[in-house]
């Protein structure tokens, strides 16, 4: 089946040989567990306010900074790939394929949203501040692991039934 | 929606492999249409209908409801 929207089969493979390493080195990025100091450079920011406790920033838009890249790096490379991985075809694209994609979609936006409404009721100060920045990629993630999970249980349970 | 597939598939001695590959889906579509997980659109009902050498109203009926 021809889809306006979504990339070729191979892109898949790409998607998931560049969202593995860059969930592991983000994860351990937050964590604080590695660094990359030589990724300290130079920026342009639009809009850069100072955070609480930080001492006021001379110039708070279009100004030159100091900035470590690590965090933005990871963060695009995850974008492209969940969306690679996410909207590729499967290998046999076809109606059902499409319906089992949609419905992971609306199942991983609700299951979100109920998460980031618990995250609001009980999570306060900078914790939701961590909160927001997972919040970036759970919706994708969660898509990701329903539809996966769909398709793999679809698959057995056909070739149970032949 | 209830259907005949499985049964006119079975008859013509097709896998639900066959099936698929002939109307351009994957097994795990036969298979969903088979045990009612899935619904078809027109066209792939049409299509169906047209491999196994049936009419579409012969494979696919509506349930009787109360």
């Amino acid at each position: 089946m021809k889809t306006r929207y979504l990339f070729p089969h191979r892109f898949k493979k790409l998607g998931w040989l560049i969202l593995i390493p860059s969930l592991v080195l983000g994860l351990l990025l937050t964590n604080e567990v590695i660094s990359f100091p030589w990724l300290d450079l130079n920026v342009f920011a639009l809009y850069d306010p100072a955070m609480l406790g930080e001492k006021t920033a001379t110039k708070e838009v279009f100004e030159i900074m100091e900035n470590n890249l690590a965090d933005e790096i990871i963060s695009c490379l995850l974008i492209v790939s969940t969306l690679l991985v996410a909207c590729s075809e499967v290998k046999e694209e076809d109606e059902y394929s499409a319906k089992l994609r949609l419905e992971s979609l609306l199942w991983a936006t609700y299951v979100n949203a109920g998460i980031l409404i618990f995250c609001i009721l009980f999570i306060y100060g900078l914790g939701f501040y961590q909160v927001m920045v997972y919040n970036l990629f759970t919706l994708m993630l969660l898509f990701l692991m329903r539809f996966h999970l769909v398709l793999y249980r679809a698959s057995k349970m056909s070739g149970n039934e032949e | 929606m209830k259907n005949n597939v499985r049964n006119e598939r079975v008859a013509l001695k097709l896998t639900q492999e066959d099936l698929a590959k002939k109307i351009g889906v994957s097994r795990q579509t036969i298979n969903a249409m088979e045990t009612n997980r899935y619904i078809p659109s027109t066209v792939l009902a049409l299509k169906v209908a047209q491999v196994l050498n049936k009419k579409i109203e012969e494979l696919f009926m509506l349930e009787e409801t109360d």
